[in-house]
């Protein structure tokens, strides 16, 4: 599989990532923010992913962008995974989309990227009420992903 | 499987590209998108979920 991946800039803390994405639609800023969940004992993350809106300056999740580059976006999501959880390698990560064909995109990206992926992370899909380790082929409604530990 | 060799698998597999070598670099002075309506929306539902659901129990352990 040939994977692009888009140029990232990251914030101080590692924590917030912008990339743009580029198309028929134009160029697209897309977010990726860490936000911590407070009042927890185990230190859990969110995973937020959404689109610039310049004209309204806030994230608009509103609208598909359709950039024909989707492929090229999730490469770029997971490598801000990949570097979000080396600076913080105990961290968990929560990831659920903002609507269920968004978590089915994430359910295919994991997927594609499965032999890299469970190399480097211990990953979990919450399915029937409950969470299981994840399988390549099933549906899920969220994820959780953590780095393994060092061997 | 040491970690810079694992992530040196994981990033060659997300990196190869012809065009875009997807570089990282720091910007010091990002806006802050902590307090974006979304990301607190998202967060906030995250929570709920976990709340109700729990997390892998095996996570419990591993990341205090």
């Amino acid at each position: 599989m040939d994977l692009e991946k888009y140029s990232l800039q990251v914030n101080n803390d590692h924590r917030s990532y912008e990339f743009y994405s580029e198309g028929p639609k134009g160029r697209i800023r897309k977010v990726v923010l860490y936000k911590q969940l407070k009042n927890w004992d185990e230190n859990i993350f969110n995973l937020g992913f959404g689109d610039w809106d310049e004209k309204e300056q806030k994230i608009n999740d509103k609208i598909t962008s359709n950039n024909k580059d989707r492929q090229k976006i999730l490469a770029t999501v997971a490598a801000t995974v990949v570097d979000f959880t080396r600076h913080y390698p105990k961290a968990s990560i929560y990831a659920e989309g903002a609507t269920p064909s968004r978590t089915r995109l994430y359910q295919m990206s994991i997927s594609a990227f499965w032999a890299e992926i469970s190399e480097l992370f211990d990953t979990y899909g919450f399915r029937n009420g409950e969470w299981e380790s994840f399988e390549t082929g099933r549906n899920y409604d969220a994820f959780v992903v953590i780095r393994k530990e060092k061997l | 499987m040491d970690e810079l060799k694992m992530n040196n698998m994981l990033a060659i597999a997300i990196n190869k590209g012809k065009s875009d070598k997807g570089d990282i670099t720091v910007k010091k002075k990002m806006r802050d998108y902590s307090n974006e309506p979304y990301f607190v929306k998202k967060a906030e539902k995250a929570t709920a979920f976990l709340k109700k659901h729990g997390l892998p129990k095996v996570i419990s352990k591993k990341s205090k």
